[in-house]
């Protein structure tokens, strides 16, 4: 295992709640845009392109967390273990705030 | 000065009714939103309990502290649960606030510093100006726009707030349980008289709509 810098470890630490960040400004963007385009109306599949949308940044942020959990432990060591607390905040604000758009009316 | 802190206490609370309170609801949507405040207050209040006691323990003399029960038993899951719960309120009664179904329809027309009206009268569609009429009873959708910078609608004992924006036409759900005057006023701040762009909704009875309108802004 090899050592891992200041600014490195603050990387790993900050990378769960700017992933939540990332999705959310996206879906937040996203959100508008789609209802002015009348993409509830539209399914894609079980979902609205409108759901879909929302949802689609969230997974990415949601698996991205769960990739950069795998390798944490093995990247940083001891130092693990707050970034590994970050990168699980990261992975349950994002099922959390994103949970609603599945079932609440989005426009 | 703890005297006058306690008298001070019903001139704080006086502020809690009124024709402009949230919490004096009129009508259903209101009565939903009147709920939904007081369970965020019991939901903040248990937060707040929840410090407060941490601080006192503080103050006490220092003892041993199970460190996990007050971080993840209360800090992380208990905040959590209240958090989840007030969410599911706020979804739940946002969802029932929203227009579905039929409703007579509306138009509100907001320009600086005032507002218009367009509805049913007993001779056609009528137009007038700061009073806007609808029938107690039944769910009325206000369709909103602007002519020139973005205005709010809001009636607080009838309902929830909806922005006017210019180039767009918005859709608010509100009703009165009962016949009466309500008073609205504009809720975005909107320019040097936005503090006087008030108007009123007269919710009249069932039996007795459309109300006879003459003219522009009159009373039936």
């Amino acid at each position: 295992m090899r050592q891992v810098g200041g600014m490195v470890w603050l990387g790993w630490l900050i990378a769960g709640p700017t992933a939540w960040a990332g999705a959310f400004s996206v879906a937040y963007g996203l959100h508008g845009l789609g209802c002015e385009l009348g993409w509830p109306a539209l399914d894609v599949g079980p979902l609205s392109l409108q759901r879909m949308a929302i949802a689609l940044p969230s997974l990415a942020a949601i698996l991205l967390c769960l990739v950069l959990l795998s390798r944490v432990k093995a990247t940083l060591g001891p130092e693990a273990g707050l970034p590994r607390l970050g990168l699980w905040i990261g992975l349950i604000a994002t099922l959390y705030t994103m949970a609603p758009v599945l079932v609440a009316t989005s426009c | 000065m703890k005297c006058a802190a306690l008298a001070a206490v019903p001139l704080v609370l006086s502020g809690c009714t009124g024709p402009l309170s949230t919490l004096s609801p009129s009508g259903p949507i209101a009565q939903d939103i009147a709920w939904l405040w007081w369970a965020l207050l019991a939901g903040a209040a248990l937060l707040a309990l929840m410090v407060f006691v941490l601080v006192a323990l503080g103050f006490g003399r220092p003892r041993e502290v199970a460190e996990g029960r007050w971080v993840f038993g209360m800090g992380v899951w208990f905040s959590l649960a209240v958090l989840t719960l007030t969410l599911a309120g706020a979804l739940w009664i946002g969802e029932r606030m929203l227009p579905h179904g039929p409703a007579l329809e509306v138009h509100a027309h907001a320009r600086q510093w005032s507002w218009s009206f367009t509805h049913p009268g007993t001779t056609g569609r009528t137009e007038t100006e700061g009073v806007l009429h609808i029938p107690a009873g039944r769910p009325v959708d206000v369709l909103l726009t602007s002519s020139d910078v973005i205005h709010s609608f809001w009636v607080p004992q009838l309902g929830g707030k909806m922005d006017a924006i210019p180039g767009r036409q918005n859709r608010l759900r509100i009703e009165a349980a009962r016949p009466g005057t309500y008073e609205g006023l504009c809720a975005e701040f909107c320019g040097l008289e936005h503090a006087s762009m008030r108007f009123e909704v007269i919710a009249h009875d069932p039996a007795a709509w459309p109300p006879l309108l003459t003219m522009e802004g009159s009373r039936p």
